[in-house]
């Protein structure tokens, strides 16, 4: 655009004021930016998420901004006519000098003369156009930020951060588990059986002692429920080392031995107990075989076969020697472990998931060579026995008896060795299913607090609720005197008032919370046949008074039953007699503290009450003796005819119970219920006499 | 140069004669001085105004005196519903010479004059009505298959009374748009009522001579249109126009118009109103005595020129919007230079 010459200056300097503005706009805006970037840096570099060299470049780069801004503002094109405008603007010439410039950009020709004569008028007028007028400079729109932001950064840069310590935060320490103290005891008797056999292996005493000492520590309520399942992982992780990788090639082995030693009368019996795995039973019987040799010769015929038992016993080979398979194992292991420290050496960081393979592969090989070791040692046992069987068919093939005799005694040597790490091995396995129902009486245990946590929830909207349960597990607190009132007073009932003793421990545990009656609970409470004796409870929990212990057996027996899951999902025991307690315990039932007698009411269990001022008559019924009736003796005798329980318990228990785990080592039973089978036969075993 | 200075001599002959006319309708009319000017500029830019107000503000009072002025033929017609076309065009009779001889001849009605006052316009049918928004766009009258065109400069003044509706045909937006100006006549203030007061109550009226003549008149109009417009100020006119027009209906361009515009007006302006903007523009510049046009003789002339162009919709009436309103928001948010312009201004 050609500008007339005395518009020329005034235009261009507005024009260069317009260029200036933008350039500081730009500058002002982008520093904002570049602020803000250099604010993120420092405060970075500050809590060193960002070390000082990988954050200069970024802060060179953000310095750099505003003067690239403050170009390329500058560098943009400014309208003449856009400078002329406001020229016209800030002198009130009505667009004057913008029209004489779109006018002199046209031809020469083209123009009129009204156009000539508008663009001499704004050259007229062109002398007194002050540029600073048509645009004063004014501070950049963004600087207040900018300022701001640089404030910001000069604070952070000057702060100084001091290192980061974290503290843990104060947590409670978690509850202590609490199991019962009867379960305890019987993991604790069951480890101590253990442990009293002298043929134990000493990495099954180590897991047993260990066993021991963490049922030890939940019975003194030491441990919390993530302590004590890490515990029994740990116990369960030393059994699972000292099991036997060989065992069953063992059995398999010694199987076939004896089924070929049954050939002979004379091995008969040692082959039998061979057959059932019961090595110790089979050294005695090899041993009375050899004294029998000495003593008293067999007949030509039993020898022949005796001999030609023992040969084909001494030819039995193992189907497949384990410590080959171990061995072919350990080798694999060891490649891959070599190979995983290979990695590790080349890589100076090792990921987590990688160090606790490589940790995991080493205790693995570990237990590889201690069962290759253990497996070897076996086979080493079973060569002996062989040869010395073989020994002894030779012998009395050269009609040496002596020397028979004396092999078959270190045959029994030898059986009385593997019978020891057999029984070891058996201790482990009862120990191993010991340690995995005291688990699942954890985890079964967790679950019923859950449950009572949650239906304790829900029973805190319910005040008349609470009340009833508290009012029955008052009555399992009164259960629990009488049981020892009971144990003391009455020889006929002593197992089950001992029982309403535990149940009334169980009471001082809802007290701390483990209130809710689960499935588990009303099936142990039927198992310990505190059925009948919860019934009683009844009267104490009407009335807030213990109930007698004589009276209340009978009743108890007669009418006692498990109740119903409660509204609020937890079940409760129902109990005849108790009327208040147990309606009201149907409610939504809360965490109560139990501490003695229901104190709700629950109307709609109300009758009218008895009218007193109705006319009645007093009779009065009195028995009358006569010789009709049978005489006491002869009651006594009639049921004793019938079946009084005349055999030991402690033999009924451990016929059933032998038969009850028979059945369920053969028998499809889900898992579920076989701990019920177990935790049952748990429940009822006998027990020493309180002193 | 030579043109330079005939140019300038021009303008300021204009300006000397226009200010002249000015103080000589101000010895009758005190004050309006607005609407002086807006029928000035009617006058010169060959258009008709419409003047509004309620009755007693000096409309016909100031027709009158501009005739008078001007040295103009006046007529004046007072519309009502009975008035004919025939009445305002003229009509044929037949006439009888001395020898007895009959003839057609047409006898002109009262829109052969320089300048009509058409009273009430609303008052007059349709009919009636168009008859003379014809002759107002063709400047002549066909009669009997004779066309008569009028005597230039031919100047319209209709006024209407915006209270008085009923009874009333309010003039279609079409012929609405035949007027350069809209006119709104105000109350005259205080101190312009006293004066009136003083010059109408007293024994002697102002006598008001005709300072220019048709000649010069017709000379004003054309020097008129030499008035320079640059781009950027035709093209502010232009984008005013434009914005008038609800979502851009003008050009297909939505999102030009403002809020207000898309939601009470049906229609923009026509191109017969940017015309009428921008020859106004021209005639407000040389008032000032400047060559060429301004932005702001733009703005000046916007709302006189366009408030009888923009058509409402239902809502804007139902509302009671008026145009001005749009217009006043129009001149607030329409940029005075181009986008371009705009950009590069930062």
């Amino acid at each position: 655009m050609s500008v007339p010459v005395p518009l020329r200056r005034p235009v261009l300097a507005v024009a260069r004021r317009l260029r200036l503005q933008r350039a500081l706009d730009a500058a002002a805006t982008l520093s904002v930016a570049s602020l803000g970037l250099a604010a993120a840096l420092v405060a970075a570099v500050k809590t060193r998420a960002v070390g000082p060299d990988d954050a200069l470049p970024w802060l060179v780069g953000a310095a750099a901004l505003p003067a690239l801004g403050a170009l390329l503002g500058a560098a943009r094109r400014v309208s003449m006519l856009v400078a002329a405008q406001r020229l016209d603007r800030a002198h009130a010439l009505h667009d004057r000098t913008a029209s004489a410039l779109s006018f002199a950009a046209l031809p020469a020709d083209a123009r009129t003369a009204f156009m000539e004569a508008a663009i001499d008028d704004a050259c007229a007028h062109a002398a007194g156009l002050v540029p600073a007028r048509a645009f004063p400079l004014r501070a950049p729109r963004d600087t207040v930020a900018a300022l701001g932001l640089a404030l910001a950064v000069a604070g952070l840069a000057l702060l100084e951060v001091p290192d980061v310590i974290v503290r843990p935060a104060p947590t409670q320490p978690p509850a202590a588990l609490v199991l019962h103290a009867d379960d305890l005891e019987a993991f604790r008797n069951d480890v101590r059986e253990a442990l009293a056999d002298p043929a134990l292996e000493r990495e099954v005493r180590d897991a047993a002692t260990r066993f021991d000492g963490l049922v030890g520590d939940l019975a003194a309520q030491r441990l919390a429920r993530t302590d004590a399942l890490r515990a029994l992982q740990q116990v369960q992780d030393a059994l699972e080392d000292a099991r036997r990788a060989d065992a069953d090639n063992l059995r398999e082995t010694l199987s076939q031995v004896a089924t070929e030693l049954a050939r002979s009368p004379q091995t008969e019996p040692a082959a039998r107990a061979l057959r059932d795995a019961d090595a110790r039973r089979a050294a005695d019987d090899m041993q009375r075989l050899s004294e029998a040799l000495r003593q008293s010769p067999p007949s030509r015929r039993e020898l022949d076969r005796l001999r030609e038992a023992l040969a084909r016993a001494a030819a039995t080979r193992p189907p497949a020697p384990s410590s080959e398979s171990l061995a072919q194992r350990r080798a694999e292991v060891e490649r891959l472990l070599q190979r995983q420290r290979d990695q590790q050496a080349a890589q100076q960081a090792q990921p987590e998931p990688e160090r606790r393979l490589l940790e995991r592969r080493r205790r693995e090989l570990q237990r590889l060579e201690r069962e290759q070791a253990g497996a070897q040692a076996q086979e080493r046992r079973l060569e002996r026995l062989q040869r010395e069987l073989g020994h002894a068919g030779e012998r009395l093939s050269q009609q040496d008896r002596e020397q028979a005799a004396q092999s078959l005694a270190r045959s029994a040597e030898e059986l009385n060795r593997m019978a020891r790490t057999q029984q070891s091995e058996q201790q482990r396995r009862a120990l191993a299913e010991r340690l995995s129902e005291l688990r699942e009486l954890v985890r079964r245990q967790r679950e019923q607090q859950a449950q009572a946590d949650a239906s304790g929830q829900q029973g805190q909207q319910g005040q008349q609720g609470q009340q009833g349960q508290q009012g029955q597990q008052g009555q399992q607190g009164q259960q629990g005197q009488q049981g020892q009132q009971g144990q003391q007073g009455q020889q006929g009932q002593q197992g089950q008032q001992g029982q309403q003793g535990q149940q009334g421990q169980q009471g001082q545990q809802g007290q701390q919370g483990q209130q809710g009656a689960s499935r588990m609970d009303r099936f142990v409470a039927q198992a310990r046949g505190g059925a009948g004796a919860m019934g009683r409870a009844g009267r104490p929990g009407q009335t807030g008074q213990s109930g007698q212990p004589g009276e209340a057996g009978s009743s108890g027996q007669t009418a006692g039953h498990v109740g119903v899951p409660g509204q609020g999902g937890s079940a409760v025991l129902e109990m005849p007699g108790a009327s208040q307690g147990s309606a009201q315990g149907n409610m939504p039932g809360g965490m109560g503290q139990g501490p003695g007698a229901g104190a709700g009411h629950d109307t709609t269990g109300l009758d009218a009450p008895t009218r007193l001022d109705g006319t009645r008559q007093a009779t009065r019924v009195q028995g009358e003796a006569s010789e009709r009736g049978p005489t006491r003796s002869e009651v006594i005798l009639g049921a004793a005819e019938r079946g009084f329980a005349a055999r030991d318990y402690r033999r009924v228990y451990a016929d059933y119970e032998s038969h009850a785990t028979e059945v369920l080592e053969q028998d499809q039973i889900p898992g579920g219920y076989r701990f019920y089978v177990r935790r049952y036969f748990q429940l009822i075993r006998p027990r020493e006499p309180q002193p | 140069m030579s043109d330079t200075k005939d140019t300038s001599a021009a303008v300021a002959a204009f300006g000397r004669d226009v200010a002249t006319l000015r103080a000589e309708i101000g010895k009758r009319i005190v004050g309006q001085g607005p609407i002086v000017d807006g029928v000035l500029t009617c006058l010169l830019a060959g258009g008709h105004a419409l003047l509004e107000g309620v009755p007693g503000l000096g409309k016909t009072m100031l027709v009158r005196t501009l005739s008078e002025a001007l040295d103009l033929r006046f007529s004046r017609v007072q519309f009502t519903p009975d008035l004919m076309p025939a009445d305002i065009l003229g009509t044929t009779v037949i006439e009888e010479d001395e020898a007895g001889r009959k003839s057609f001849e047409f006898r002109p009605g009262p829109i052969f004059a320089n300048i009509v006052l058409a009273d009430e316009v609303n008052r007059a049918t349709p009919k009636t009505q168009s008859a003379l928004l014809e002759v107002m766009q063709e400047h002549s009258v066909t009669v009997a298959r004779a066309t008569h065109t009028l005597d230039a400069p031919f100047f319209v003044l209709a006024t209407q009374n915006p209270l008085e509706m009923e009874g009333t045909y309010p003039l279609p937006e079409a012929q609405l748009d035949r007027f350069l100006f809209k006119l709104h006549v105000t109350f005259p203030s205080r101190d312009e009522l006293h004066a009136i007061l003083d010059r109408t109550t007293g024994t002697t009226a102002p006598r008001v001579e005709p300072v220019l003549d048709k000649a010069r008149v017709l000379a004003m109009m054309r020097l008129v249109r030499d008035v320079a417009v640059a781009r950027h100020v035709q093209d502010y006119a232009v984008r005013l126009v434009e914005a008038t027009h609800p979502a851009g209906a003008a050009r297909g361009d939505a999102g030009r118009a403002p809020e207000l515009v898309q939601k009470y007006v049906r229609f923009g302006a026509s191109p017969r109103g940017a015309q009428a903007v921008l020859v106004a523009a021209k005639i407000q510049a040389l008032f000032a005595g400047r060559f060429s046009a301004s932005v702001d003789d733009v703005r000046a002339v916007a709302r006189p020129a366009l408030r009888h162009r923009l058509i409402l919709n239902f809502e804007g009436e139902a509302e009671g919007v008026r145009t001005d309103r749009v217009l006043d928001e129009l001149l607030a948010t329409v940029p005075e230079a181009a986008p371009s312009g705009k950009s590069a201004r930062g």
